[in-house]
């Protein structure tokens, strides 16, 4: 029975191509648009490490003063980033199961090649730590250890891009780079890693960004005295000098912890408060204690990581899918209408009410499943200008998730536009028509 | 007209006349609510930025050479740049400067008047070197620019009382000093031992972050920026010679000093970057808005095709009864005038609630009831259009169809 | 009242001519009651939409009430149909959306009548085919005889000189078809002209006269009541007789 259904279906949808089409790209233009943005909501709101997301945790430390504040918005939120003496204190803990303090530079490269001119490289300067913390993936080599970290010895990891750069794609494993006045040794080169968005920082819109192309002991920041690339906030006076820099109480620096269960969590939270109390008995830290452990996910709801103009977007693309569907009720109804006769006939030949029903809801629907196939293809189009307005290389592309969604936003697009047609058609009197004939 | 029975006859046929309404409804609230959006972004992205910035050239040198790092070599570089870049054919000047307006980056200072219990204004910093006024193509509406003696090493000023000498936009001054006497005025931050007075008054500035809400604050610091992790300088070309500085610049500072990165953008490609998200949807939503029309046209010719194919017969017997072509074309238009009216009353009703789901979720401009009214008047004569396709076709249904059976 | 002569009528498609119509010439007198009978096919629908003026002929010349409506523009002919002509078509072709008062009103809006002589003439036609009670009722309130005397007082409404009447009671059981005819002949004897198309010889024969038509001709069949056929072409006899 279906499938004879599915026969007439077709052969309507054939017998009037023209027609057929538009409704076509009626339902693709919505589904398009709404799949679209859906996908762009969808990376920006995700969970960037699902299987671990509840158990790293950004930490916070109020270290600001009383007589003024550091966010605006929140009196009551301690400054959003660290500083670097409070970094130092708090990575003597042993409690966290991972723990990087981090931040971005941009220092110069000096690529061995003679034609390859110097250039400046975005690095994230980073413990050991990070890498298993956040499950890099690595094609040659590995990650550095914490020796490493302790002895400021001068290594390195590539990601794939700038290792294709600079190597070529060869496993450049303990080959050497030249960055600033230094010679760094290779010890690991990633596969491409892309988390989604990019939540250990996401400061000034950077949620989108690709992680750096360089990996770097975070010791070198104080050895080579790299200039901080996201924000930095201040508090207090303090003079020229990089070490006087260091000592201030600008806060510029990243911290993530992996807590594995909320006794280790209590815990570090106990410990980072012990720090803060500590800290003032030294004549800091003015404020009541006020210290955060964020998850991931809470960390970017804070941060307002979606922006808003993606959410504006998105209901209005799902509205005008629901426009495009209303739209397709009144061209089905004349289409279906006009084969009343026909459809008379066949009820007087025996077709009940519910099978002409469901023939042309079956009909909408391969319009619907049709349209959004169609959508779907113009949606990687779509997603594709929006990659390369934003500059955002294949950031915003079509996962098997919003496939599914497009193909389900179809097919309900086929149904609100069907639902009404079929009904009406399938109500005709097997005897009207006949007389005519 | 005879308005009554057709307001009569839709009544008694609910779906012809909610299905067109509905359309002409939801189509109202979506475009006025994309509408209203991407005017106030375009508005966003089109305020005067009060410099020329049409003929403003940035260039960010990343200097990578050991000798940079030492205070005086940077020194000389800035000076010899900047002599040869003002001397460079088609750059009508070019200054130093810390951090480019436009550019999405910036340093923020708190400030306050001398000795004020108020809370600190948030003051955007610009650090520029001389010439600066001329360079960026700014007004200075009152006061005087800055002058040889203003540019004093930070070091010797600590002895001249810790005061130095800044501009500032209209805008800031109005925040600092709501009286309107900004000039000569001195002010300060807390914790800060330098204070500033107030010796001019620029009318109009964007600082680096045109797309917030303290875009037009600057406060203008006279200095000479740049050391080893970059030295920016903004070059303002001849009007027409833009395109070919462009290509030019990075030779000379070449030659000057090879061992640095330079990168050279127009003013107005920083700017476009920072509103790289605006731009998108702007382009996003007259996408939008161009669909939703063309398949709100089809829509209605859709529906008001099938509303004719539905009653062929009854106009087959009006013209049989008496009226004329023109009776039946005008009797289809009052109907789709009635019906696209009353779509656009329940859509004026429905374009409040959609902008405030909106307002929930992002930050959306409030619905204007003139914009309302251009909208649906707009989408009126569209409905109608879309509706004299079926309506004349209806016109052509032969009176002698009233006799057949 | 109606004098077509010679009228032919021509359907083409792609292969086929069909003569609708073959040079009919007819004269019908005002005030006159006269019924056309035919087979299906033999032009009498064809017959009733000229000289209702909803088709054009191809040759020959039609009078109404002494007007030569041949060459006039599609604005004229609606305009002289609404003042002149009265239809009842067999499916009473009541519009299904409005009430009965709103379908009487139909022609005598596009007459051009001011709202007060509009009621008037709608509650007279009403109340002569008593449905006064109905006029808010919608047609499919009302059952098929009663649609029908709606259609009726449609037709009289505006006081036309000729009613043209399809097959009248065609959709409606005898008893009703009785009532229907009852009120025609009311209508008549008031001093319309009314010509009727049916199929029914019985209620032919209530006409003052009959015609009959074969293949788009006039053939003389019955001059028992004493009327002679006007022109009757000897073609159409032989080819009757055939």
């Amino acid at each position: 029975m279906l499938s004879y259904q599915l026969k007439n279906a077709l052969n309507s949808i054939r017998n009037n191509p023209i027609l057929s089409g538009l409704l076509i790209c009626a339902i693709g233009l919505g589904v398009a648009m709404s799949t679209a943005s859906l996908t762009v909501y969808y990376i920006y709101s995700g969970d960037p490490i699902p299987h671990k997301s509840d158990r790293l945790f950004y930490v916070q430390l109020d270290n600001w003063e009383l007589s003024s504040s550091s966010n605006p918005q929140d009196e009551t939120a301690p400054p959003t980033q660290i500083t670097y003496r409070d970094l130092l204190g708090i990575m003597e803990s042993d409690i966290p199961t991972h723990q990087s303090g981090m931040v971005a530079t941009y220092p110069t490269v000096h690529p061995s090649g003679v034609d390859q001119r110097p250039f400046r490289a975005k690095t994230r300067m980073c413990y050991a730590d990070f890498f298993p913390m956040f499950e890099v993936p690595f094609r040659y080599g590995s990650g550095w250890d914490r020796r490493a970290d302790q002895n400021a010895e001068p290594v390195i990891v590539l990601d794939a891009k700038t290792n294709d750069k600079l190597f070529g794609g060869a496993n450049s494993v303990g080959r050497t780079l030249r960055i600033e006045d230094r010679e760094f040794s290779i010890v690991g080169v990633l596969d491409p890693w892309r988390p989604k968005p990019r939540f250990y920082d996401t400061f000034g819109r950077n949620a989108t960004r690709e992680p750096e192309g360089i990996f770097m002991p975070f010791a070198f920041v104080e050895r080579l005295e790299l200039d901080n690339m996201g924000s930095t906030i201040c508090f207090g006076d303090f003079d020229d000098e990089f070490a006087a820099f260091l000592q201030s109480e600008c806060s510029w620096i990243q911290m993530w912890v992996q807590l594995d269960d909320d006794r280790q969590r209590e815990a570090y939270h106990g410990f980072l408060n012990a720090y803060a109390q500590q800290q003032k008995k030294l004549g800091r830290f003015p404020r009541p204690l006020n210290n955060r452990l964020v998850p991931v996910m809470s960390w970017l709801r804070d941060q307002e990581v979606v922006p808003d103009e993606a959410k504006g977007v998105l209901l209005i693309s799902l509205l005008f899918l629901v426009v495009c569907s209303v739209n397709l009720i009144g061209i089905l109804l004349g289409k279906f209408l006009a084969r009343a006769p026909q459809v008379g006939v066949r009820r007087a030949l025996g077709a009940s009410r519910f099978s002409i029903f469901t023939q042309h809801l079956l009909e909408c629907e391969l319009l619907g499943v049709c349209g959004g196939l169609l959508g779907l293809g113009l949606s990687i189009a779509v997603l594709q200008f929006v990659n390369q307005s934003l500059d955002r290389g294949g950031l915003f592309a079509l996962d098997g998730m919003m496939i599914g969604a497009g193909v389900v936003l179809s097919l309900v697009a086929g149904a609100v536009a069907g639902i009404y047609p079929a009904w009406r058609i399938c109500r005709v009197a097997p005897a009207t028509y006949l007389k005519l004939q | 007209m005879e308005l009554g029975p057709i307001i009569r006859a839709l009544m008694h046929n609910k779906v012809r006349f909610w299905l067109i309404a509905i359309e002409v409804a939801l189509t109202l609230a979506i475009a006025i609510n994309a509408g209203a959006m991407l005017f106030e972004l375009r508005d966003k992205y089109n305020q005067p930025s009060g410099m020329d910035d049409t003929n403003l050239l940035t260039v960010s040198t990343l200097p990578f050479g050991e000798r940079f790092k030492s205070d005086s070599f940077v020194d000389s570089t800035r000076e010899e740049d900047l002599r040869r870049l003002r001397a460079f054919p088609g750059v009508r000047d070019a200054t130093v400067i810390d951090l480019f307006p436009l550019s999405g980056s910036g340093t923020i200072y708190g400030r306050r008047p001398l000795g004020a219990k108020s809370e600190d204004v948030t003051t955007p910093v610009i650090v520029v070197g001389r010439r600066a006024l001329p360079t960026l193509g700014v007004e200075l509406t009152a006061g005087r620019s800055f002058g040889e003696g203003d540019f004093v090493d930070d070091d010797v000023l600590s002895e001249q009382q810790l005061n130095r000498n800044v501009l500032v936009t209209r805008e800031l001054a109005d925040e600092l000093f709501p009286q309107g006497d900004a000039l000569g005025q001195v002010i300060e931050g807390q914790n800060e031992p330098i204070k500033n007075t107030i010796v001019g008054i620029v009318g109009l500035m964007q600082n680096g972050w045109p797309h917030s809400a303290i875009g037009k604050r600057v406060m203008l610091i006279p200095g000479e920026p740049g050391d080893y992790n970059g030295m920016r300088y903004l070059v303002r070309a001849e009007p027409g010679s833009i395109d070919a500085l462009y290509g030019q610049l990075e030779n000379l500072l070449f030659e000057i000093n090879p061992e640095r990165i330079v990168k050279i953008q127009t003013l107005l490609e920083s700017k476009d970057r920072v509103f790289n998200n605006s731009l998108l949807m702007v382009k996003l939503l007259s996408g939008i808005i161009g669909m939703l029309v063309v398949v709100t046209i089809l829509g209605i010719v859709g529906l008001t095709s099938f509303s004719v194919a539905e009653r062929t017969r009854q106009i087959g017997t009006r013209r049989a009864l008496g009226a004329t072509r023109a009776d039946i074309l005008r009797y289809f238009l009052v109907e789709s005038w009635t019906i696209a009216g009353a779509g656009l009353v329940l859509g004026s009703g429905l374009a409040y609630l959609v902008n405030y789901a909106l307002a929930q979720v992002a930050d959306a401009p409030r619905l204007e009831l003139g914009a309302l009214a251009v909208v649906g008047l707009a989408l009126w004569i569209t409905s109608m259009l879309a509706a004299l396709v079926p309506a004349l076709r209806a016109m052509t249904i032969s009176p002698d169809l009233a006799t057949r059976s | 009242m109606i004098k077509l002569k010679n009228v032919q009528k021509i359907y083409r498609t792609e292969h086929v001519e069909t003569h609708a119509l073959g040079g009919l010439s007819l004269s019908i007198a005002a005030g006159e009651f006269v019924s056309v009978m035919g087979p299906s096919g033999s032009g009498k629908t064809t017959l009733l939409n000229i000289t209702g003026l909803l088709d054009t002929f191809d040759r020959g010349s039609y009078l109404l009430d002494g007007r030569d409506v041949s060459g006039l523009s599609d604005r004229q002919m609606s305009k002289l149909r609404n003042a002149m002509i009265g239809f009842i078509f067999q499916s009473f072709n009541l519009i299904p959306d409005i009430n009965v008062f709103d379908n009487i009103d139909v022609p005598l809006r596009y007459r051009g009548w001011k709202a007060k002589r509009r009621r008037e003439a709608i509650e007279e036609a009403l109340g002569l085919v008593g449905l006064t009670s109905r006029i808010k009722h919608l047609p499919s309130q009302l059952s098929g005889g009663q649609q029908q005397r709606v259609a009726v007082a449609r037709a009289l409404a505006g006081n036309p000189a000729l009613i043209l009447a399809d097959e009248p009671t065609g959709n409606l059981d005898s008893a009703m078809a009785m009532e229907i005819m009852d009120l025609l002949e009311r209508i008549n004897q008031l001093g319309t002209t009314l010509v009727m198309v049916t199929h029914d010889p019985e209620l032919a024969n209530r006409a003052q006269r009959q015609l009959h038509l074969l293949d788009g001709q006039l053939i003389d069949m019955d001059f028992s009541d004493g009327h002679k056929p006007l022109f009757v072409e000897e073609e159409a006899i032989s080819a009757a007789a055939e």
